[in-house]
Formats: structure tokens, sequence, C-alpha cells
């Protein structure tokens, strides 16, 4: 990096945490450390609950999976909208009414100790370990694109924002979120403006599309759909996301603290929905956006030399194995399919622009087939990274933006780019240390706590909590190696192992009335867990195929009809 | 976090009007986005 990007960057950075630490003025309260007073208005919800959603990997990963996949990925937040609404009607008026601090407080009330406690730990498991990740996930990607060493990273991707964290509280993490999504969009908006304003200069936004989408990058809607019917291992489709995508979305945004804590931040039940909606509504064209930025990269790309893998450190790995003299020949055949692929591009735009149709058809067909030759290329590589070399990762989707940023755009602006992904991480990380401390001294040090405290006393002991949690989360980060998958699917895999049977017990408790027993729903849930995790694990095993996205459905209608089964032998 | 008897509902005179509203957008993007598809494709 250039001197002027340090200057961005770190001016960036010091600029969030000092106005962090400005915002941090709270009253010295439980309500007013993890809950702002409950006095935020929906602008300031919908941006929060935004910034918690939107991590790092958000940033870096989408352009990739647009990249590698095509558009299709935006069909996972299809279920958003829908979560929404269910939310805004079932879940919120009953926290607000409850004046609730966590989620499972409310199953205290409506069933028992153990069940609230129960939700909590699969809560801190599941949210814990994935804020390790979301620590872990960028540092990696910076250290091996910038050569900056991975404890140090860590610890500056994780630990800086503590600062703000523990003196402010919830109120100093929806300010910072506030500013640090303002940056974010500048930056990313700046990136796609400058891609295509790097391609020739008779391809524009529209061309720079239809590129993409003649090489199958605009695939945003599919069906999954094929000649044997229903493919149920293909993780990105119309119905997973809308399904799938819709019990992931209900159980994230309504039982999981890091987002129920954003939302119950809102001055009243009014501006609590409307944040909630405003994001169903927002949410999808934003992701859509981010996407497009990758397609964007894609077509530069085309008419640019591509790496044949985007992750250098991996690549040395290679180098450096019996496959070197193998790789040198794919690099060499791929930079010429490459060199023919540019030609054909620019006699495809050429052809459109002169109106030939036929010539335009005729260079396409030819760009198709020169495409799946560096396709088959790549997979060679990422082949010999995933099953050849030890310690190889293929998996170089959370790269492909980053690389290009860091190689194609102009000084400064690598800069704002680097600062954005530590302000996205900072955003999403700051909310959930927020959360896990106010589970931690909310859902357990006052039930278990024989001591009296006073308002002071619960406030200072919040602030130790919040310290605890960030500094677990830098751990788990530095123990986070070979993940082997797209970091951002890491991080969803874990959440539907665990959210899918936290929202079947909230089911039971706002559907069921009928239910008073809490053992049985205790037990339920208990065994839908075991019951998620065979199915993840025999999937794992080849036993069968599905995506992951159906264990949060599995997960929620685990625990209703466990609940409802047992009950009805229990009552006989 | 309270509902005040003036909380008026934006837009909308009910939630129903904004639930609708919800599901409406997220129905015109799916088209937008077949229509993108069949475009580019």
């Amino acid at each position: 990096m250039s001197q002027l990007d340090w200057i961005v960057l770190i001016v960036t950075l010091l600029a969030i945490i000092t106005y962090g630490l400005y915002k941090s003025r709270t009253t010295h309260t439980l309500d007013g450390y993890f809950l702002s007073n409950r006095s935020l208005p929906w602008g300031m919800v919908l941006l929060s609950i935004m910034g918690t959603q939107a991590s790092a990997i958000t940033f870096l990963s989408a352009p990739g999976q647009a990249y590698t996949d095509g558009m299709r990925f935006v069909q996972y937040y299809f279920g958003i909208p829908l979560a929404m609404i269910v939310i805004s009607i079932f879940f919120v008026p009953i926290f607000s009414k409850l004046k609730v601090y966590t989620a499972y407080e409310y199953l205290e009330q409506r069933f028992d100790g153990k069940t609230r406690t129960l939700t909590s730990l699969l809560f801190f498991l599941q949210r814990g370990l994935s804020t390790g990740i979301s620590v872990f996930a960028p540092s990696i990607i910076l250290s091996s694109l910038l050569g900056w060493d991975i404890i140090w990273t860590n610890l500056f991707m994780g630990g800086l924002l503590i600062i703000y964290t523990i003196t402010g509280g919830a109120k100093a993490v929806a300010y910072t979120q506030q500013l640090q999504l303002i940056i974010v969009f500048t930056g990313m908006f700046l990136a796609a403006y400058m891609v295509v304003r790097m391609l020739p200069a008779n391809v524009g936004f529209i061309e720079a599309l239809e590129v993409g989408g003649k090489l199958g990058k605009l695939n945003v809607i599919t069906t999954g759909i094929t000649e044997k019917g229903f493919n149920w291992s293909d993780q990105y489709n119309l119905f997973s996301g809308i399904i799938g995508g819709f019990f992931l979305a209900l159980s994230y945004f309504g039982t999981d603290q890091s987002q129920v804590g954003r939302y119950l931040t809102a001055r009243s039940l009014t501006e609590s929905r409307m944040g909630l909606l405003m994001n169903g509504i927002v949410k999808v064209p934003m992701q859509f956006l981010i996407l497009l930025v990758g397609v964007l990269v894609f077509t530069f790309y085309q008419f640019n030399k591509a790496p044949v893998f985007f992750n250098d450190v991996q690549l040395k790995k290679l180098e450096k194995s019996v496959y070197a003299d193998s790789l040198r020949q794919v690099q060499h055949q791929y930079d010429s399919i490459g060199l023919i692929k540019q030609q054909l591009v620019t006699d495809y735009t050429l052809a459109r622009e002169s109106g030939t149709e036929g010539d335009a058809e005729l260079a396409v067909a030819s760009l198709l087939e020169r495409q799946k030759a560096s396709d088959s290329l790549r997979k060679k590589v990422v082949f010999w990274l995933n099953k050849k070399v030890p310690g190889g990762d293929g998996n170089d989707t959370n790269y492909i933006f980053l690389r290009f940023v860091v190689d194609h755009l102009p000084v400064g602006l690598v800069g704002l780019l680097i600062a954005i992904i530590f302000l996205a991480s900072w955003g999403s990380i700051a909310a959930a240390i927020n959360s896990l401390a106010s589970c931690s001294m909310v859902d357990f040090h006052r039930r278990f706590s024989k001591k009296e405290h006073s308002a002071e006393d619960e406030y200072r002991l919040s602030k130790w909590y919040t310290l605890g949690w960030g500094i677990f989360c830098i751990v788990v980060a530095m123990f986070t190696y070979n993940i082997g998958n797209s970091l951002i699917e890491a991080v969803n895999i874990l959440g539907s192992l665990f959210y899918g049977v936290i929202l079947g017990v909230f089911l039971v408790a706002f559907f069921m009335k009928q239910i008073t027993d809490s053992t049985v729903v205790f037990w339920s849930a208990l065994l839908a867990q075991l019951l998620v995790l065979l199915v993840f694990i025999f999937t794992k095993l080849g036993f069968f195929q599905m995506g992951f996205l159906w264990l949060n459905p599995i997960g929620a209608f685990g625990v209703v009809g466990i609940t409802w089964t047992m009950n009805k032998i229990k009552s006989r | 976090m309270r509902e005040k008897e003036n909380d008026k509902i934006p837009m909308f005179s009910s939630w129903t009007g904004w639930y609708l509203f919800v599901g409406a957008v997220l129905l015109l993007l799916i088209l937008l986005f077949f229509l993108i598809t069949k475009r580019f494709a």
C-alpha cells in the first residue's frame, strides 16, 4: 500500500473510534448500556440492523460469489422481507409489551428458566463462534493480500472496536454503524464506478452487463428444477431462498439477540416496526447491487488479464509442491486463452455496436467455449489445492474483489476500501459482542448471582462482560484456520445448525398456546437439535445431498412437531 | 420501547398496508430480476 492509502486508512479508522467515543455518553444503567434507553428513531434502528447483518464478509464474499457463480446468490435474501413482516406482527409487540432486555427472557415467562438457559446457551455457542469467524475472515484476507501479520491483523480487527463498544454500549454501536455504513456504501459505489471507467471506451455499464450476462453471470433468478426434478442440493434458488431463507431470517432477526438488541433500542413499537420493515425493503436491492459489482469485476477481467487463482498465498504453496510444473503449464494455457477471450469480447462489443447480430452471436459462441476451457483450467488448480496440497484451500471467492482493488484501483481508493473492510467488520462484531454481553448479564449473571447489585455495579459488570466476549472472539479468530469453504457460507452454516431450533421454541411459545408443559418443550428442543446435527453430519458423509438452508425449517418444524407429539402422548 | 398513543403509522392507515407494501416490493423485485435474467442471458 502507498503512503496515501495508509493515511486514508488510519484517518478513517481513527475518525470512527473518536466518533464512537464521543457518542459514548450514556446513563449508567443496563437500559442505557444495552438498549440506548430505548430512545432511537427508526432510521437509526434500520442502519443498526443493516450494519449488524452486513459484515466485512458480505462485502468481500458477495462480489466474489457473483464472479464465480453469478448473481443467483441474491435469492438467498428473498426470505428477509417476509420474515420482517412476521416479526413485526408477532415478535416485536410481545418483546415490547414485556419490556425484555433479551429475547430469551420471554421464554422464562412463557415456559421456565431451563428453556431460557438452553436457548441462551445455543445463542452463545452460535454467535460466539461466528463472531470469531467474522474477526478472522477479513483478517486472513488482508494478511494474505497485503502481507500483514495475521496475529496483529486479528488484534486490530477485533481489538480496536472494543474501545468504543465497552465505553458506549449499544448507543456507541448504533451511532458508529450509521457512519460506517455511509462510508462503506460510498466506497462500494466508487469501486463500481471505477470498474466501468476502466473498461474500454465503447463499453459502458449496460454493455458490461451484457458481456457478464452472455457468460452466465446474470442468472439472478434460478428455480433449481432440473430434468430429474427439484435439486435439493442446489444452495441458491428461488424456492430455497424464499422458504429456507425465510426461516433463517425469521430465526436470525426474531431470536438472535444481536438483532433483537438492535430493534429493542427503538423509542416505540412503531419505530421498531418501521426499522424492520424498511430493512425488508432495502436489503434485497442492496445485496443485488453488491453482487453487481462482482459481475462488473468479472467483465473487467474479460478485457484484462485475470489471475488463474486469486489467492497468491495458496498459489505459492502450489509452486512449492510437485505440481509446480503443471501449474506453470496451466498458467500459460490460461493466459493464452485469456488473450483470445479479450479479442473475442472486443469483437462482440464491436459487432453489437455496428448492429451485426450474426457476428455478435458467433463471437459469444466462441467466447463461451473459451470460458469453459478457462473454467476447467481454474478447476484443476482448485482440485490440486483442495485434494493434493497439504493445508491447501481451493476457495478464492473472498479474495477476488480485494485482489482487483489492490491491483487495479487508484492510490487513495485502495486505502478507503481496506478501511471499509475494517468498518463493516466492526459494525457487526460490535453489535454481536454487545448482545453476548447483554445475555451474559441478563440471562445468567442476574439470575444466578446470589449477590445483590446496584445499577452502577451492573453497568460496571456489563463492561467486563463486553471485554470478556471481545477477547473470546479474538481467541476464536486466532484458532480459525482452514475452514475450507467460503467464509460467508461457514458463518451461515453455523447459524443454520442452531437457528432453526431456537426459532422452533419461539414458534411453540407464540403459536401453540395449549402447550404449557415446559419440560416437553425443553426436551423437544434438545431432540430437534440432535436431529439437525445428524442431518448435517449425514449430508457431510454423503448419505444424501441437501443445501444447508433447509436445516432451518428442519430445526424449527422439528421442535414444533416433537413438542406436539410429546404433548399428545403425555396428555393421554 | 412503548406504543405511544400519538404514534401515527407513517404513509398508511394501518400496519396491514405496510405489510402488503413490503410483500408487493418483494414481488416486484423478483419480477424485475426475472426480466433482467431473461434480458441479459
